[in-house]
């Protein structure tokens, strides 16, 4: 069984395609849209997406050595994102899955990370962090659904230090070498500064260290400050991922999402683990990153345990939480 | 006997949990049954942002214990504190957590809610924030509870953060025990309303679940249909 998956909730167009065989990834295809400056705009996005999508579509397959024929099913990410950008994800499966007469699979873009984490970590019973730009989110599976046990409440991590790079002009590009700017410019750090560490029970909030961190820009040197927010937000993760696995009493941690690749936070995760007798299974870079084979892969899952969606009801769902999910093939 | 440690004595500790922040030791302090709170230098954090964290809770959680049960909370008295090693000694509480009744069954969950809620009627009206209320922090011994773990308390006097007491609550019933969530959740409310902030309490909570992605509520509101 073979189902091609289309990603496309926020600023990455990516196809992938999945089989219920290994090596399971047949194809992972994507582009991904920089802003010249300053942050996205819906119907930049939505522009760049529609512009790239039959090629990307096109190179998937090839990748794949399949034709559309041969595929059993479309799988989408219906959200959560940004309504312009998945709407047009949404179209591209809407019509593939009509002309060719295929099954319209609906996959929540967070359970694809997750999933794919699953499928490359060969993790078993971890408790997971997803951290992607638009979320921040410890959850573990219990009867029948991703249950969180903490999340962000207001902004995410990834968001929040992404905007902080941009407000003080060392971003856009945000990963350079594989580093993010923020880990850069920390490089140069000389003391840590005094910024809010707010911790509510496994909850966390990263709005008023943002603030409070641009306010300081006027007092303090920006190393300084890069150094002292991603010290303070990714304590302040470490230590509600501390509450989950004391109330969890998990032995793994699996990290998913695309702030998984960053060097800083597996190096605080590593000194994690060796106090807590756990292990660290990261996501693989390539599948760290918003991308299509991990909307294919969960859709292939949901498709073998019969989830479907018909045409005329795969509306787009800006804002669909991971927790709403029924998830019957992890039962 | 044997172990004579700085300038307290204590008789053999002995590491009975690992908490997150914290080791907890079991012990006699001057030949009372005790426990030590220990919090742990962590080595993944920048040093002083450690001793900062480390000992502002310490202190913090002490005075709030105290006012706690000075507006008839049971909590641990506390014995003796060594700010310098980050340590509060406290009274041995034997019982179990709230968690594990719920769990085995052994108390009837409605009753367990009130219980709760009468304590975070007194918590909240003697304007303190617990900050970290979850079933695994409450204690049950003799049919009386007892309410632990101070470390991420507040003086306060903003609903908001009485909002996130329940709000923290109310999820850890939903992510641990979502079979009597409902049940525990309405013993909770029967006490906890007779609080003069309630209602605004229960708006804050349900402003704090929406504005968080807590979205049920706000999905339906807003462009969902696109």
């Amino acid at each position: 069984m073979k189902v091609l998956g289309i990603e496309s909730t926020a600023h990455t167009f990516g196809v992938g395609i999945a089989e219920d065989k290994p090596p399971f990834i047949l194809a992972n295809v994507r582009d991904t849209y920089v802003p010249k400056s300053g942050g996205m705009k819906p119907g930049d996005l939505a522009r760049h997406h529609a512009t790239v999508a039959p090629d990307i579509l096109a190179k998937a397959l090839e990748e794949a050595k399949t034709s559309i024929e041969d595929i059993d099913g479309i799988a989408v990410a219906l959200g959560p994102g940004m309504g312009p950008a998945l709407r047009i994800g949404a179209v591209v499966a809407r019509a593939l899955a009509l002309k060719y007469n295929k099954k319209l699979i609906p996959v929540n873009h967070g359970i694809g990370h997750i999933e794919i984490g699953y499928l490359t970590t060969n993790a078993k019973d971890p408790l997971i962090l997803y951290l992607s730009g638009g979320n921040t989110i410890i959850t573990t599976f219990y009867e029948g659904k991703f249950r969180i046990f903490g999340e962000t409440l207001d902004i995410a991590l990834g968001n929040m230090m992404d905007v902080f790079v941009r407000e003080v002009n060392l971003a856009p590009p945000y990963v350079v070498n594989g580093k993010h700017v923020i880990d850069i410019c920390a490089e140069n750090a000389k003391d840590l500064i005094d910024l809010p560490y707010v911790v509510k029970g496994q909850d966390m909030s990263f709005s008023g260290l943002l603030t409070a961190a641009l306010r300081a820009t006027k007092k303090y040197p920006i190393p300084d400050i890069c150094y002292s927010i991603r010290e303070n937000a990714f304590d302040m993760l470490l230590e509600a991922t501390e509450r989950a696995l004391a109330l969890t009493e998990k032995k793994e941690i699996m990290v998913v999402g695309g702030v998984a690749a960053s060097v800083s936070l597996r190096s605080k995760l590593d000194l994690l683990a060796k106090d807590w007798s756990v292990e660290i299974k990261i996501v693989p870079p390539q599948f760290s990153g918003d991308n299509g084979a991990m909307i294919a892969y969960a859709g292939l899952l949901a498709l073998k345990s019969g989830v479907t969606i018909p045409i005329e009801e795969s509306v787009v769902k800006p804002r669909w939480r991971i927790d709403e999910v029924d998830i019957p093939w992890r039962n | 006997m044997e172990n004579r440690r700085g300038r307290y004595s204590l008789e053999e500790l002995k590491l009975l949990k690992r908490g997150a922040e914290s080791q907890i030791y079991e012990t006699y302090f001057l030949g009372i049954h005790a426990i030590v709170k220990k919090r742990i230098s962590k080595a993944y954090r920048d040093p002083k942002l450690d001793r900062k964290i480390n000992l502002e809770r310490t202190i913090m959680e002490a005075k709030l214990m105290y006012n706690a049960l000075k507006s008839g909370i049971n909590v641990p008295a506390i014995l003796y504190i060594d700010k310098d090693n980050f340590s509060i000694i406290m009274e041995f509480i034997e019982g179990i957590t709230v968690k594990e009744v719920l769990w085995k069954n052994l108390y009837d969950p409605k009753k367990i809610g009130e219980m709760i809620g009468e304590i975070a009627l007194r918590l909240h009206s003697s304007q303190i924030a617990h900050g970290d209320l979850t079933t695994n922090n409450l204690i049950l011994k003799e049919n009386k509870l007892f309410l632990i773990d101070f470390g991420l308390s507040k003086r306060t006097n903003d609903v908001e953060d009485f909002a996130t007491d329940v709000h923290v609550f109310l999820r850890s019933l939903e992510s641990v025990h979502p079979d009597k969530k409902d049940e525990v959740f309405d013993g909770f409310k029967l006490t906890y309303s007779k609080f003069k902030l309630y209602e605004k309490v229960m708006e804050t909570l349900k402003d704090i679940r929406m504005r968080g992605r807590y979205v049920e509520e706000r999905r339906s509101k807003s462009s969902n249909r696109e």
